[in-house]
């Protein structure tokens, strides 16, 4: 397929491109979205990608990124989302053992996405989000928080 | 006639791109050239004024690049910024020194000289300000008819003006947010020296980009790929106000969105705008692709090109349509563009659902 290629925003910087999206109206929510990447969850799973994976992933992802609008951070954060480690660990839930995945909660403060910090969270803010997602997900028994910066680390994790 | 532009030519600085940044959000339109752009293409943007990036190489060394002659031809005012300050200084009968000691980091700037360059920069009479400097070599003698207008510690000549060709250059990097003061001078360039009119801004380039997109399309047909970010939507309805029913968005679903994502895009672009748009729900076949597999780079190979099989199946299902259109931002465009490479500008494959991780 021979086409053409037509690339209106070619001499925009992302947030003119913000700009410009408000110009035109589109919703807030949709010009102020964070980045995500084209491979999708499939890179917030590491290793194989299963449907009851992304099940799970796609719950606790919501209720973090709920838990962040709801604290007013959204906007102060470049990216946030949730990863789902290919790792069971043992819990104790309603007097019972549990034997499920680990959760690794993510955000990050940049200004272009070369180099990242991660949000400094408050502890009160980190354990309410923990409470709900394993609360709420079944298949979770365990929410941890990544601090590490790029460099060395990546933004996403695979 | 010139057009109401700044031209940075790009001798490879990591941060030049933050020079066209600064301007914008003074309302200057600006674009960068790489310093082997051809003379033609310099003369025909028809710029108010120059700005000559920082680079890596030394002005005291053969074989390194230089300013292209038709810079100084358009007798337009010129700034130049650490490398094309030296250059500048250099081609126009200077001389340039490596320098024994290097000032990396914060340098303080002393003021010893009035010029128009820095009218209204900073608040307050001190003549000592806060500059980001990132240099070994200096410029050790002026060319004629200039003068020196502030010193650092480990730059006789930091600020440099010949006011009457109103060529200007700085050894300190204004476009840096640590220098004070630095956007403004910047903006005090472009605006002040050079008169651009600083009216740069999304309404008007919204007007621009419509009349542009019909002209290049004329009655063609238009594809869209959506992906429910924000460079995408952007383009589908800029692209949609300019030619309407020509455009149809095509919606690849691989079945890895988030939560509730597809319906908001469905509910966008097909019911909001009344968009034509094809949605393609293949999650499953994504997914069998993927079964088992957990090496990350395969996992972006495998889902890259399912991608663009999917994408030009259903692109092909379009009667009659000769476009594509896609989300390429500027440093896209710059980073295609290598400084050393000439003026060859690849563009990028829009598929870029395979990259790498960054």
């Amino acid at each position: 397929m021979a086409l053409e290629l037509v690339e209106p925003l070619r001499e925009l910087f992302k947030d003119e491109v913000r700009s410009l999206g408000r110009e035109l109206g589109l919703p807030e929510v949709l010009v102020s979205r964070h980045p995500f990447p084209g491979p999708g969850l499939a890179i917030r799973i590491p290793g194989a990608v299963t449907r009851e994976k992304l099940v799970i992933l796609r719950e606790a992802d919501a209720i973090y990124i709920d838990e962040i609008r709801k604290a007013g951070l959204y906007d102060k954060i470049w990216q946030a989302f949730a990863v789902l480690l290919p790792v069971r660990t043992v819990g104790v839930m309603g007097d019972a053992r549990s034997y499920d995945y680990a959760c690794v909660l993510r955000a990050v403060i940049s200004s272009d996405g070369m180099t990242a910090d991660s949000y400094p969270f408050t502890h009160d803010f980190l354990s309410r989000t923990a409470t709900r997602i394993v609360n709420d997900v079944i298949g979770v028994n365990r929410v941890t928080y990544d601090v590490t910066s790029k460099p060395p680390g990546t933004i996403e994790w695979e | 006639m010139t057009n109401d532009l700044i031209l940075i030519i790009d001798f490879g600085s990591q941060v030049t791109q933050l020079i066209a940044r600064r301007l914008r959000e003074a309302g200057v339109y600006t674009k960068i050239f790489p310093c082997t752009v051809s003379r033609d293409q310099i003369r025909e943007a028809k710029p108010r004024g120059i700005i000559l990036s920082g680079g890596p190489a030394s002005v005291a060394m053969a074989d390194t690049p230089r300013i292209p002659q038709i810079v100084f031809d358009l007798a337009v005012p010129l700034l130049g910024i650490c490398y094309g300050q030296q250059a500048m200084c250099e081609q126009l009968g200077g001389r340039v020194e490596q320098g024994t000691s290097r000032e990396f980091g914060r340098a303080e700037l002393q003021i010893i000289e009035p010029s128009t360059l820095f009218e209204g920069v900073w608040d307050g009479n001190a003549l000592n300000r806060t500059v980001w400097m990132s240099h070994g070599d200096y410029v050790a003698e002026l060319p004629d008819g200039f003068v020196v207008v502030a010193k650092s510690a480990g730059a006789p000549f930091a600020a440099v003006a010949d006011e009457v060709r109103k060529y200007f250059g700085v050894q300190f990097h204004p476009e840096v947010v640590h220098t004070e003061g630095g956007d403004r001078l910047l903006s005090r360039f472009a605006l002040g020296i050079c008169g651009c009119s600083g009216s740069w801004s999304m309404a008007a380039y919204r007007q621009r980009a419509i009349a542009a997109i019909r002209a290049q399309v004329g009655d063609g047909r238009v594809i869209c790929g959506l992906s429910g970010g924000v460079d995408s939507s952007v383009a589908a309805v800029l692209l949609h106000e300019a030619i309407g029913e020509q455009l149809t968005c095509v919606f690849v679903d691989h079945g890895l969105l988030r939560a509730g994502e597809a319906d908001e895009v469905i509910g966008l672009f097909g019911e909001h705008y009344n968009i034509p748009l094809i949605y393609k729900d293949v999650g499953e076949l994504f997914l069998c692709r993927l079964e088992g597999v957990s090496d990350p780079e395969l996992k972006r190979k495998i889902i890259g090109n399912s991608f663009i099989e999917v994408f030009d199946i259903e692109a092909a299902k379009i009667d009659g349509a000769r476009f594509l259109a896609q989300g390429t931002l500027y440093p896209d465009v710059i980073e295609s563009i290598s400084a050393a490479g000439g003026d060859a500008v690849t563009i990028k494959s829009h598929h870029n659902v395979g990259g790498p991780s960054q």
